[in-house]
């Protein structure tokens, strides 16, 4: 399974294995669907753990974030992925990281 | 200078000038050329006709050349592009313009006001800039320090196991990413594919690689994605500083590394596949290959080119008259000499004939000159036909490719202005009832596209041109059909192939099922067949079923002088243009079957015509005659007469009307002697010879 799907308190947390790629992105889509079907507040999608991902994940996971539509907020939490990272700094992406005050 | 001399010059100006511009508008349509090339030279004509009508205070005429000249203007400026839609317009106007020049030639025709107005109109559109809706570029480029590229991924990027990221990795080894941009396009939320590619990036690359190395980075997503690769302006500079060569602009911006061949090739193809009459620049800026500053450096270098040629293109107007005048003369100077030929042989004085000799070698080269003078490239009648083929294939809906060969072949001016009509009806009647439909074609397995084919070529001194299509061939059996029915000949005479495509010269003959008004009513055929024939030309059709027609036309090179052969029959002084002279053999009468006008010419059967029984000379026959043999096209034949006198230059003069239903004889010269020679019409003797001795055989 490329993802597993929690509630934590306020949170719904998507957190990836070690691979995201053009090989299980359909099954990851699924349950981020599922997921996403219960539109939850707070969504963290955990990539600490991935170790393989293509364009293919890159392009899921910004599908992700762009289906969750304000006021709810999702975030990415990569921690000090270097593979994540080096994927990231190659197509320049600026992930969301923090949730934003609702105050704000 | 009166005005109605300085009225006559201006008209025949602007005539040139709208000749140019129609000339030049077609080439950029034809993608022969681009806008850049010939946008000053159209501008200026307009300009020109402008300013002369001002002078002359055609104030119709200067209102109208305004709007044109204003729209070029903003083409010049590069604020307009001289695409498909506006070349067509342009070429409305340049008709309107002179129907304008006509009316001043024939004033009893009216202005044609409605036409006008509406070319105002639609000229008005590209002057206000509100109603004007251009077509945007998909994106348009400018050049920067950097490559700059754009790649809009297809969907089946992912599928086809090509990953986006692997390409950017690789680039980084060829130099430095910058400004990366990732720009999905979502589809609705329902339809998203998480397999599909939904992206877009857009970044520069600091590198000193060539475009064709950049691009072989993306070689398998070319097929499924959009890839524009937009040069820095290192390249300009180097095209700028690429040496002057004479080369087209696609060649021009691959060596420079602006473009790849591929793009240049899809480019070229684009606009061959979607008729598009974009000049390829603009094809190319459109495509994203190559920014349009860059396409403008390389347009400035082609022109750069064009300056550094030489100037072919000088030429002195002299008036025609003039020029007739001088023919004329040299005439009485070649008819001069050869009077003085006639006083030196009789004198027999070596150092006088030797003199002499020397003046002859001159006065031919004179001659010659003068007579080069009139001479002009056949290919100026093959440019009218072009607007024509473009004209009535649009109206009729057909694709047809006109192709020109020979178009440098020169005949006299004359000659080129006389033959334009009869050239132009047989195109339209191959247009019209020729190159079948696109439908057609293809139900007979041939390609959609039509094909017409010019071209001229000297051939035994004369001028041959061929008007060739690949269409439907003429129906022999509805050609018999028609002329029985409109009495042009009986029910049961009988007639060979050749002669049945000769009946549709007859006056009032038509096959053409329904009438356009292209052709099809009947009138012309016969009117072209005249045209050529007061030309002392030739006309022969060659037709082949579902391949297509073939309608040759045979003229001679020049009207006014030839070198001719002199013969005499009975004391009448004969010349034969030496160009058709074969060779002269001796006539012994002994040898031969009265009954029947031939012999036998080394193993060939040559017919030979008597001039002394055809012209009915008086006196009886030579005790040794000759016979000369000669040639037009591909027949021979013999011509009996009684003396051979040699070479002459002919001046030739035309037989009054009284005497112009003689057959077998084209025109007089006046002899060194100061006797009176007959030019003799080869074509129709031979024919004469050929149809005199089939018809003997026959009965």
């Amino acid at each position: 399974m490329p993802l597993t799907m929690t509630q934590k308190a306020d949170f719904v947390i998507a957190e990836f294995d070690t691979e995201l790629t053009i090989f299980n992105v359909r099954e990851a889509h699924s349950i981020l669907q599922a997921g996403l079907a219960k539109a939850p507040d707070r969504l963290i999608l955990d990539v600490t753990a991935l170790q393989d991902l293509d364009s293919a994940g890159l392009q899921l996971l910004l599908w992700t974030l762009a289906q969750v539509r304000a006021p709810a907020q999702a975030v990415i939490s990569a921690g000090d992925n270097p593979q994540f990272s080096r994927v990231s700094d190659l197509y320049a992406v600026q992930w969301p990281t923090h949730f934003t005050s609702q105050d704000d | 200078m009166d005005m109605t001399q300085a009225r006559s010059l201006f008209i025949d100006e602007a005539n040139s000038l709208l000749a140019d511009m129609e000339r030049f508008l077609l080439e950029i349509e034809a993608g022969d050329a681009t806008s850049a090339q010939h946008i000053d030279a159209i501008f200026r004509a307009a300009h020109t006709i402008k300013g002369s009508a001002g002078l002359f205070g055609f104030d119709h005429i200067v209102a109208f050349t305004h709007n044109v000249e204003s729209v070029l203007d903003k083409v010049r400026s590069g604020q307009l592009a001289l695409d498909g839609d506006l070349i067509n317009l342009m070429l409305q106007c340049q008709d309107h313009t002179a129907s304008l020049i006509r009316q001043l030639e024939d004033e009893s025709s009216g202005i044609d006001l409605v036409t006008g107005t509406a070319l105002i109109k639609q000229l008005h559109l590209y002057l206000d800039p509100a109603p004007v809706v251009a077509a945007a570029p998909t994106a348009v480029l400018t050049d920067t320090e950097h490559w700059q590229l754009d790649v809009h991924y297809g969907e089946d990027v992912f599928r086809d196991g090509m990953d986006p990221l692997s390409q950017l990795h690789y680039l980084q080894s060829l130099g430095e990413l910058q400004q990366v941009r990732l720009l999905p396009h979502w589809p609705a939320p329902a339809a998203f594919d998480p397999e599909s590619c939904y992206l877009q990036l857009k970044f520069e690359l600091a590198s000193t690689a060539s475009k064709q190395q950049i691009a072989d980075v993306f070689e398998f997503v070319q097929d499924s994605s959009k890839v524009q690769i937009s040069p820095p302006q290192q390249v300009k500079a180097s095209l700028a500083a690429l040496p002057t060569v004479d080369e087209k602009l696609g060649t021009l911006l691959v060596n420079a590394g602006a473009v790849t061949e591929r793009e240049l090739q899809s480019a070229l193809s684009s606009q061959k596949e979607h008729d598009n009459n974009q000049a390829l620049g603009q094809v190319l800026v459109d495509q994203g290959a190559v920014s349009s500053e860059m396409v403008a450096v390389a347009l400035d270098k082609q022109k750069a080119t064009e300056h550094k040629r030489p100037a072919d293109f000088q030429f002195l107007k002299v008036e025609a008259r003039k020029l007739d005048e001088l023919i004329n003369l040299v005439g009485e100077l070649v008819t001069a000499g050869a009077g003085i030929d006639v006083l030196v042989q009789e004198i027999a004085n070596e150092k006088l004939k030797e003199s002499f000799s020397v003046l002859t070698g001159l006065l031919e080269q004179i001659r010659d000159g003068a007579l080069g003078l009139r001479m002009v490239q056949v290919g100026e009648s093959f440019s009218r036909l072009r607007r024509i083929v473009r004209d009535v294939s649009k109206e009729l809906g057909k694709d047809i490719e006109l192709t020109v060969e020979g178009a440098d072949t020169e005949l006299d001016k004359s000659m080129v202005e006389k033959l334009s009509d009869p050239l132009m009806h047989i195109v339209r009647n191959a247009l019209d009832h020729g190159i079948e439909s696109k439908e057609l074609r293809l139900y007979k397995g041939k390609p959609a596209q039509g094909q017409l084919k010019l071209s001229a070529c000297h051939e035994a001194g004369s001028v041959v041109i061929e008007i060739a299509d690949d269409g439907a061939g003429l129906n022999i059996e509805r050609i018999r059909a028609k002329a029985i029915e409109k009495n042009i000949i009986s029910a049961d005479q009988e007639l060979a192939e050749e002669d049945i495509y000769k009946l549709i010269f007859a006056p009032g003959f038509s096959t053409a099922a329904a009438v356009t008004n292209l052709s099809g009513r009947g009138v012309g055929m016969d009117v072209v067949k005249r045209n050529i024939e007061e030309l002392r030309g030739q006309i022969q059709i060659s037709s082949v079923p579902d391949q297509g027609t073939v309608f040759r036309i045979r003229l001679p090179l020049t009207l006014a002088i030839i070198d001719g052969f002199l013969v005499s029959v009975a004391g009448t002084h004969l010349v034969l243009p030496l160009n058709m002279v074969q060779e002269c053999i001796e006539f012994q009468m002994s040898q031969q079957d009265n009954e029947r006008n031939y012999l036998d010419l080394r193993g060939e059967v040559l017919p030979f015509i008597r001039l002394r029984q055809l012209f009915e000379l008086a006196g009886p026959p030579q005790n040794r005659e000759n016979i000369v043999v000669v040639q037009y096209g591909k027949h021979r034949a013999g011509l009996v007469v009684d003396h051979l006198h040699g070479e002459l230059q002919a001046v030739i003069k035309p037989l009054n009307t009284l005497f112009r239903s003689l057959r077998g004889i084209g025109g007089y010269t006046i002899l060194g002697s100061g006797n009176v020679g007959l030019i003799l019409d080869i074509p129709q003797l031979v024919q004469f010879a050929t149809t005199l001795e089939n018809q003997s055989f026959v009965h």
